[in-house]
């Protein structure tokens, strides 16, 4: 019902519409249109209210606000079911949650702030206002051992999106990483839950830079990190960006589905940052250097050594480096 | 003093950490010795059907070997009692959430179905191992950020 009365409002902006037009219109009484304005309000609209004149609406805020996300999204699944936050410590663990909890496919968690975003093992993720910090319940029913192709198929998605909205050269950093200019503005982190031969759900995290101030941050991360407002020299449109990533999702996580990740392998090599670099990959205490010279059908990263030694690897921590 | 089963595994994780090589108890219902072949290192072995506890107040002998050879690894994977956690992928193993939290579980931690066990890691994607059984660890298999095959042995679970 807020969805309907907030539609009244927008399409009437720059006007007050009285309690009575939309009790009216809506069929409902004047005390319950009352108290769905106040809901609204709580939410971030800023709705002004005049005795007589009736209600307007003064601003949409900035936030990631549910109705805002849905109104014209055209997916099936991804975002169709929409939780939204102020603040959380981590959008993946509220998905997490939810997904034992029997949410289903396609459920979108975002916050505004995260102040215990994850990165991988536990690693600080920074994430303030105005990026998007978003997690999707996914439930694929392919065995456990093909869902890590995920994270590239999602880095893939919102590589595109980047490339398509912004025009900037997005590239994938083997295997969830995004790119630009030779620095991070999004991580992907996938966690999953399942059983030795079924998935019981896989919670796709991901956290992007888009209108943040990147001098907040300490002079480490300010030097690796970047976000789309600082490449672009101006704000992007949360909201919209959103909706595009969630339509990319959906379209390549349903190819992934129906024809599996060989056919989308070649995209991902062709906007691969790692490739042709030389790379240190940290496997617990050992650390392996070589040359990134392909990504395989299974999603692994293809290494050279310096003895030409040949090695396959789907984990561990990728580092750029010289070559010694 | 009457002996339980859950005192003679405690005994035998005390021998098998320490520098102990034989270990000789004696009373009124049970006798119990622990060996450890200092040869071969560190496979416990329980054969669990050989634990006898003697309630009749007559000695009951059990004999406990510790350190044996891979086969015998083996025997303890197909006993009934026993359930071997395998991985259900190819990746990284890790023992905690994170390096600096503690590990989801020890040797001897008693399990119940849902408990997190491990993360497998691959391409980014944590995949939270859980028990499906309730028990106790006897054995982890795998070093903490090892490299794990599809399929490859984690842990040993004594069902309860």
């Amino acid at each position: 019902m807020r969805k309907y009365i907030l539609n009244v409002l927008k399409n009437e902006k720059g006007r007050y519409v009285s309690g009575e037009e939309i009790s009216k219109e809506l069929g409902i009484s004047r005390t319950a249109v009352w108290k769905h304005i106040n809901s609204l309000k709580e939410e971030g609209y800023e709705i002004d209210s005049r005795s007589r004149a009736g209600y307007m609406l003064l601003n949409v805020p900035d936030l990631l606000l549910p109705f805002e996300i849905s109104e014209g999204l055209e997916t099936k699944t991804i975002g169709r079911e929409i939780y939204h936050l102020y603040e959380t410590n981590s959008t993946n663990d509220e998905a997490k949650s939810l997904a034992a909890n029997g949410g289903i496919e396609g459920t979108l968690v975002v916050a505004e702030r995260q102040v215990k975003g994850k990165g991988r093992l536990g690693r600080l993720w920074i994430s303030p206002q105005g990026g998007i910090w978003i997690s999707i319940i996914l439930r694929p029913e392919f065995q456990p051992f093909e869902a890590p192709k995920l994270t590239l198929a999602a880095a893939l998605a919102v590589t595109r999106v980047l490339r398509d909205k912004t025009n900037l050269e997005a590239q994938i950093k083997w295997p969830n990483d995004i790119f630009i200019n030779s620095k991070k503005v999004c991580g992907i982190l996938t966690e999953m839950n399942a059983e030795l031969d079924r998935i019981q759900y896989v919670v796709l995290g991901i956290g992007l830079n888009v209108n943040i101030d990147l001098k907040k941050f300490s002079e480490e991360i300010g030097e690796s990190a970047t976000s789309l407002i600082k490449e672009l020299g101006r704000p992007v449109d949360r909201v919209k960006l959103l909706k595009s990533i969630l339509t990319e999702i959906e379209e390549v996580y349903y190819f992934f589905l129906k024809k599996g990740f060989p056919p989308l392998c070649q995209e991902v090599k062709d906007l691969s940052y790692t490739l042709g670099r030389w790379v240190h990959l940290r496997q617990g205490d050992k650390v392996i250097s070589g040359e990134a010279i392909d990504i395989n059908e299974d999603g692994a990263l293809i290494l050279r050594t310096k003895e030409r030694q040949v090695i396959t690897v789907v984990s561990g921590d990728v580092g750029e480096g010289r070559r010694n | 003093m009457a002996f339980n089963v859950e005192m003679i595994k405690d005994l035998i994780r005390i021998v098998s950490s320490s520098d102990i090589t034989e270990l000789a108890i004696e009373c009124e219902d049970l006798s119990l010795k622990i060996k450890r072949d200092t040869r071969v290192d560190g496979v416990v072995t329980v054969p669990h059907s050989e634990i006898v506890h003697d309630s009749r107040g007559q000695s009951g002998g059990a004999e406990v070997d510790i350190g044996s050879k891979k086969q015998e690894d083996m025997k303890v994977q197909e006993d009934e009692n026993f359930i071997t956690i395998t991985s259900p992928m190819v990746g990284t193993f890790y023992r905690a959430p994170a390096p600096d939290e503690k590990p989801y579980v020890e040797v001897g931690d008693r399990i119940k179905p849902g408990d997190a066990l491990c993360i497998i890691e691959a391409m980014k994607l944590m995949n939270e191992i859980e028990a499906e059984t309730e028990g106790r660890i006897i054995k982890i298999l795998v070093e903490n950020s090892a490299p794990v095959e599809y399929g490859q042995p984690l842990f040993i679970l004594e069902k309860f």
